[in-house]
């Protein structure tokens, strides 16, 4: 299935591609609901090891599916987790009701601005282009980077903010990896794709601990706690 | 097959930290025996990459060579660290600093190591990354610094790695000099959104709010200063990019933002970790327009406050951090009496902010003067700009200091208990050390000329 699925991915075209990033790139940005944005995630990093397999060898191109599966991997056990707290929990609302209570944006609001930001990335492309860089590279690359800007500005859920994050990266990673196809610069940048994901998976628990720990404690620091609530053993389990 | 050549003993001041984390992790629940390895680790660390710095290699095609300004700033750093983890020990920081210090130190070490500026760019992110896990350690529920800080990083270091790139080309091909100011902008953006430069800055108070208060020391220790050595590195190897790639103008501009921002926001505000984080500011400021001056002054100016930066952070950060241990928040309107209960703490805390504001008789003082010495030479309105601006910082502190001193109830005052015994010792050890390094500060001459040969 797997190979059937690489085979399927390289026979594609650089049109059949680009639509297919912008799709989930976009997807990534308006989306609400965790499982939508990682399926589009998924696919993003498929396409784009499609897109960067004609400018370097294919192995480094699928480097980046194996990485972004990692990434995956990492994001849907957090956000599985947190989802199955959160609709057992005593708490009133679920995970996407509190991120409206962070940013009450409206779905039509979305789509205007990813109407608007879809203007600015076309004329970003017809302004700004680079000689030694390709540009069927270009427009996915600034697409890719744009969504991954507006998404970050559309939420505040670390879960949807690592999503929009890896999303940014892998529009620079189509513009850097042909420039440095190096084993140690990928290997370095994949350790720190697959760190942005784990760090993006902590924040995700921290940020849901009301629905996680019957008595999780208030935003504030460690030592304003009522010291009744805390026997000098339990200060270092209250940490990290 | 072995990655780095032997004997190995040469390479142990990099593996040593990444051994004895895991042991750390081991012994995490006994702080103090945590503690005392962690500091010996640096320590010893320290002192290795002192007399036998690891040999020249290279590593897939990639060399590595540790220089002299980044010897030094380990060396330091270790220095640093080692006296952070013994305060840990007494005044808790979270648990996780013991065994991801000595990781992220043996990180910082591994990125220093690479000459070439993409892959030390990478590993400072990897690094970095690593380091928002103790930011978060602070405060449970709220992971604004923390989330701050994940896209700070994912979004520098792109500018910076394809300006990298760009500068490499360059280098390679002097036809493509009309780059050159695309390069400057991607550098530009990179080290604005790193060293916090406004209005890129909210990251920092945010931190100074939300993690522990030694932790944000080090933030600003470790990877503040790792990215201004980059970047004195940078304008070092490639002096174009100050012409060419408007390198100089980005560099005023930077750091009179960053004195101005700063020296306006700290006297407006009302927390006293946020105070200090804008105090900061003030400091990279007069750090960065250094950098830019470094044809006028030369590089030892900036080093010199780099070396009197790490003094200032290590002792703001205890006190900051014993302060808000005691009085339980750091928020002005609670401190109040707090200053006659613990008043070394506010005295630390005066003497490492006063220093990055460049107050006289500080450690930061000297450094300061002498970029402003040259500013007045070079924009006489610029630079009483820069003076008034500073002078707004201390206003900030004088109001935070006076709302400490205001009276409080008894029953207030009954729940601050004073400085532990071990960290009054280490207070006043440290506020020995800054203020013979503002009254002496040739002292330190000597290490900063053998930094500035390097470059």
């Amino acid at each position: 299935m797997v190979e059937t699925l690489l085979r399927f991915l390289f026979s594609m075209t650089a049109d059949q591609i680009l639509i297919g990033l912008a799709m989930t790139a976009a997807a990534v940005a308006v989306a609400v609901d965790w499982r939508v944005i990682l399926f589009a995630l998924g696919l993003q990093y498929g396409l784009i090891s499609a897109l960067v397999g004609d400018y370097v060898l294919p192995q480094v191109a699928l480097t980046k599916s194996l990485v972004g599966g990692f990434c995956l991997l990492i994001l849907y056990r957090t956000g599985r987790h947190v989802q199955k707290r959160v609709d057992t929990s005593a708490f009133p609302g679920t995970w996407i009701d509190q991120q409206h209570e962070l940013l009450p944006f409206s779905t039509s609001f979305r789509l205007l601005a990813l109407a608007m930001w879809t203007l600015g990335i076309v004329t970003l492309f017809d302004q700004l282009r680079f000689d030694f860089v390709s540009p069927q590279l270009l427009l996915p690359a600034y697409w890719l980077g744009g969504m991954g800007l507006l998404a970050i500005m559309l939420t505040r859920d670390p879960l949807k903010t690592t999503a929009a994050l890896l999303t940014f990266e892998n529009g620079f990673e189509v513009l850097f990896t042909p420039l440095e196809p190096g084993l140690l610069v990928l290997a370095f940048l994949g350790t720190a794709n697959i760190l942005t994901a784990l760090v993006g998976a902590y924040l995700t628990v921290v940020a849901n601990l009301r629905y996680l720990e019957p008595f999780a404690p208030a935003s504030r620091p460690l030592e304003a706690m009522p010291p009744a609530l805390r026997s000098p053993e339990e200060q270092g389990e209250e940490l990290l | 097959m072995t990655l780095l050549p032997q004997p190995a003993w040469l390479w142990m001041p990099v593996w040593l930290p990444f051994v004895a984390a895991p042991v750390v992790y081991i012994l995490r629940r006994h702080e103090l025996i945590a503690a005392i390895l962690t500091a010996a680790v640096f320590v010893l660390s320290s002192y290795l990459l002192w007399t036998s710095p690891p040999p020249e290699t290279t590593l897939l095609g990639r060399p590595i060579v540790l220089e002299r300004v980044p010897r030094v700033l380990l060396i330091a750093l270790g220095f640093w660290m080692a006296v952070g983890a013994l305060y840990a020990a007494r005044i808790s920081q979270g648990w996780s600093l013991f065994p991801f210090w000595p990781l992220l130190f043996g990180v910082v070490a591994v990125a220093f190591m690479f000459q070439d500026f993409i892959v030390r760019v990478i590993v400072l992110k990897v690094a970095w990354l690593g380091a928002i896990l103790l930011v978060q350690s602070g405060v449970k529920a709220s992971t604004r610094a923390a989330t701050r800080l994940l896209v700070v990083i994912v979004l520098a270091t792109p500018a910076l790695l394809l300006a990298g790139v760009l500068a490499a080309r360059i280098e390679a091909n002097a036809n493509l000099i009309t780059l050159a100011p695309l390069a400057g902008i991607g550098f530009g953006i990179g080290f604005s959104l790193v060293l916090a430069v406004v209005p890129f800055h909210a990251w920092l108070p945010q931190v100074a709010e939300d993690g522990p208060p030694l932790i944000a020391a080090w933030f600003v220790a470790a990877f503040g200063t790792a990215y201004l050595v980059l970047l004195i590195d940078l304008v070092g190897r490639m002096p174009w990019l100050l012409e060419e790639g408007r390198g100089l103008t980005l560099l005023r501009s930077g750091g009179i933002l960053l004195i101005a921002g700063g020296g306006i926001l700290a006297l407006v505000e009302t927390h006293v970790g946020r105070l200090w984080a804008y105090s900061v500011l003030v400091d990279t400021g007069y750090l960065v327009l250094g950098i830019g001056l470094g044809r006028l002054i030369g590089m030892e100016v900036p080093l010199m406050a780099v070396g009197a930066r790490f003094v200032a952070l290590i002792l703001s950060g205890v006190a900051l951090a014993t302060i808000r241990h005691r009085a339980m928040s750091l928020e002005m309107d609670e401190l109040a009496g707090s200053a006659s209960k613990v008043p070394l703490s506010y005295l630390g805390w005066l003497s490492g902010g006063l220093s990055f504001l460049g107050v006289p008789l500080s450690p930061g003082f000297p450094g300061h003067w002498l970029i402003l010495r040259q500013l007045f030479a070079l924009d006489i309105r610029l630079a009483w700009g820069i003076v008034v601006a500073t002078l707004l910082g201390v206003l900030g502190y004088v109001r935070a200091l006076n709302a400490a001193l205001r009276t409080a109830p008894p029953e207030r005052l009954e729940t601050i208990e004073p400085e532990p015994m071990s960290v009054t010792v280490l207070l006043l050890m440290l506020i020995v050390v800054a203020s013979l390094m503002g009254l002496v500060p040739h002292a330190i001459m000597p290490l900063v000329r053998f930094m500035a040969q390097g470059l």
